[in-house]
């Protein structure tokens, strides 16, 4: 387990159980450097508990979480993200009362270690405020910059989340549906940013929608009632039968007991 | 890219507006036109001082505690006994009662803190219980139940001598309310002010965001602890008194009410709360004596009814209303959310 050559993100053996009801199986998980893997599965299978997981969130009932082969499995989501492993939330969770800019700003200050300085105004902290700007043009909401949060429609939040993350300077990127809201039209600006992110940087996508799936990831990893279905090179995964039986055909249906694996 | 900080509330709090001067000119013109009443004027400002800390961990940080008046009573006893002990310079004792209290603060903070919501008000309520008992045993510290009364601080500045008209005592505490509010002024302004607000709406958030939120929230804990010691401590020095009702939870919710009246995460809304609710006291108490309670009691609900964001809210709204051509304009409206910053 060298830290140099290994994954940069590691998932031993988690397990989490609400009372009795288990929400995460077994699962192993790894991410090399510019992975790009997406993680599916029917809903309630466990997807957004696995992100909790990871990013420190939710605490595990068993299992270790490593980064850069460093055990993180105690460590608080703030010291993850200092690590580099920065995840976006499925709902909306920005600064409500806040405009565009400010939200952003807040993420590029913590981000330079701003939070503790108390005697320059917030307003006149030029690098941070041009960082906070480039990211939202990055995002095409540049003429809403000074809009409260708020008054935006859903999917531009989404998009403001994408920019929040993209402060934290990922080396990890852990996205929850980044999707989830954004009218089919809108969707090539997400690709795009997608797509212009680091190489270098190592990308889990959570998502349902598979034309997505498809555009972004080179490896799926699919997860049915909380345990690792099967893993592997996209385009193989996709066309196994048990793999369409299950995630597909439940899909449709919601969630069954009858199709289980 | 720095003008797009303009629509920016929490952004461009640093820059200044002439109507941040109203408060000070109201104070001056009331030395000159009411010096029958700068004793009263006195300890409204002092009010005022622990208003303005009490907003800044509620109002900014979200730090719901009415146990603030540990704060207060510690920089008032700290005070009385280092005039007794013979450090009598106000200023120096003003400012050792204030650290005092922001050490208190800073050794507490990283425990209490951790507390959100209702668990946190019972136990910074159970704290103020708890050391207002400790104080009534302690006579020899405090002097219990009768208080540590006749303390003699020395001329302010060697200059100024207090007298029974209350000349020394208003002006003095006047400079340090405008010295507090504006050292304040700067602290919410900053990266830190900024991540203050964002730890009051969603504090998870910042928390996956990578900020320090318990050390940045032990800062401005004892940053505001360090204003309500001195207030305290202003107490002691314009009374020439202390009592246990420096340590009672009551103050602290009657601060809270002052907040809330005048407008909760402003700090210019603690000031103008702090003199309307006091004055108000003031005069019913000499209406009616027992019946007192019942004018702030109409009055806040009137204010929280009718208005949001305090007196202060209710004023910008009347402005905003005031001035033609601002209203179609939405993102010209959020800009012009805080003409009273």
């Amino acid at each position: 387990m060298t830290a140099a050559a290994g994954p940069i993100l590691q998932a031993l053996r988690l397990n989490k159980h609400f009372g009795a009801l288990q929400v995460t199986r077994d699962v192993d998980l790894s991410l090399e450097r510019g992975a790009r893997r997406a993680l599916i599965g029917p809903n309630g299978a466990g997807k957004t508990t696995l992100v909790g997981l990871l990013s420190g969130v939710i605490r595990p009932s068993s299992g270790r979480i490593l980064i850069d082969g460093r055990d993180v499995t105690d460590m608080s989501p703030a010291r993850r993200t200092r690590m580099g492993l920065v995840r976006t939330f499925q709902i909306s969770n920005l600064f409500q009362d806040m405009t565009v800019l400010e939200n952003v700003y807040l993420a590029v200050s913590q981000e330079r270690r701003r939070g503790l300085d108390l005697f320059r105004p917030a307003g006149r902290d030029h690098g941070s405020l041009d960082r906070a700007g480039e990211l939202i043009r990055k995002v095409r909401l540049g003429p809403h910059a000074d809009r409260l949060v708020a008054e935006l429609a859903y999917g531009q939040q989404r998009l403001i989340e994408v920019a929040i993350a993209l402060a934290l300077r990922p080396r990890i990127l852990l996205l929850d549906e980044p999707a989830a809201g954004i009218p089919t039209g809108e969707l090539d600006l997400l690709l795009s940013v997608i797509d212009e992110l680091d190489p270098d940087m190592a990308v889990l996508v959570i998502e349902h929608d598979m034309a997505l799936v498809r555009r972004v990831a080179r490896d799926v990893t699919v997860l049915v009632h909380g345990a690792v279905l099967t893993s592997g090179p996209t385009a193989e995964v996709l066309v196994s039968a048990e793999v369409r039986r299950v995630y597909l055909g439940e899909s449709a249906a919601g969630e069954r007991g009858p199709h289980d694996a | 890219m720095t003008g797009a900080a303009s629509g920016s509330r929490h952004l461009g709090r640093h820059r200044f507006s002439p109507l941040e001067l109203l408060p000070l000119a109201a104070a001056i013109a009331a030395y000159y036109l009411f010096p029958g009443y700068l004793s009263l004027g006195a300890s409204v400002l002092v009010m005022a001082i622990f208003a303005v800390a009490l907003d800044l961990v509620i109002g900014f940080a979200g730090i719901v505690t009415l146990g603030h008046a540990v704060f207060f009573g510690v920089g008032a006893y700290g005070a009385a006994r280092m005039s007794m002990a013979g450090l009598a310079d106000p200023i120096v004792t003003a400012l050792l009662a204030g650290l005092l209290a922001a050490l208190l603060a800073a050794l507490t903070g990283p425990f209490v803190l951790r507390l959100k919501h209702l668990p946190l008000i019972m136990v910074t309520v159970a704290i103020v219980m708890i050391v207002h008992e400790a104080a009534n045993k302690a006579a020899w510290l405090t002097g219990g139940h009768d208080g540590l009364p006749a303390l003699v601080f020395g001329d302010v500045l060697g200059q100024f001598a207090w007298s029974i008209y209350g000349t020394t005592s208003y002006v003095y505490a006047l400079a340090w309310l405008v010295l507090l509010v504006a050292v304040s002024r700067v602290i919410v302004s900053s990266p830190f002010g900024v991540a203050l607000q964002g730890i009051r709406q969603n504090e998870l958030r910042m928390r996956v965001m990578g900020a320090p939120v318990l050390l940045q929230q032990t800062v401005i804990y004892s940053y505001s602890a360090f204003l309500a010691g001195v207030a305290g401590a202003l107490h002691a020095q314009i009374n020439g008194f202390v009592s246990l009702d420096t340590l009672t939870v009551d103050l602290g919710v009657f601060a809270l009410a002052m907040i809330v009246l005048g407008g909760i995460g402003r700090i210019y809304g603690a000031i103008v709360g702090a003199a309307v609710y006091m004055l108000v006291q003031y005069f019913a108490q000499q209406w009616d004596p027992y019946y007192w309670m019942l004018a702030i009691g109409i009055l806040l609900v009137l204010v929280v009814r009718f208005g949001k964001g305090g007196i202060l809210g209710i004023l910008e709204t009347l402005w905003l209303r005031l001035r033609p051509g601002r209203i179609g304009a939405p993102q010209k409206a959020a800009g012009e959310r805080e003409p009273g910053e």
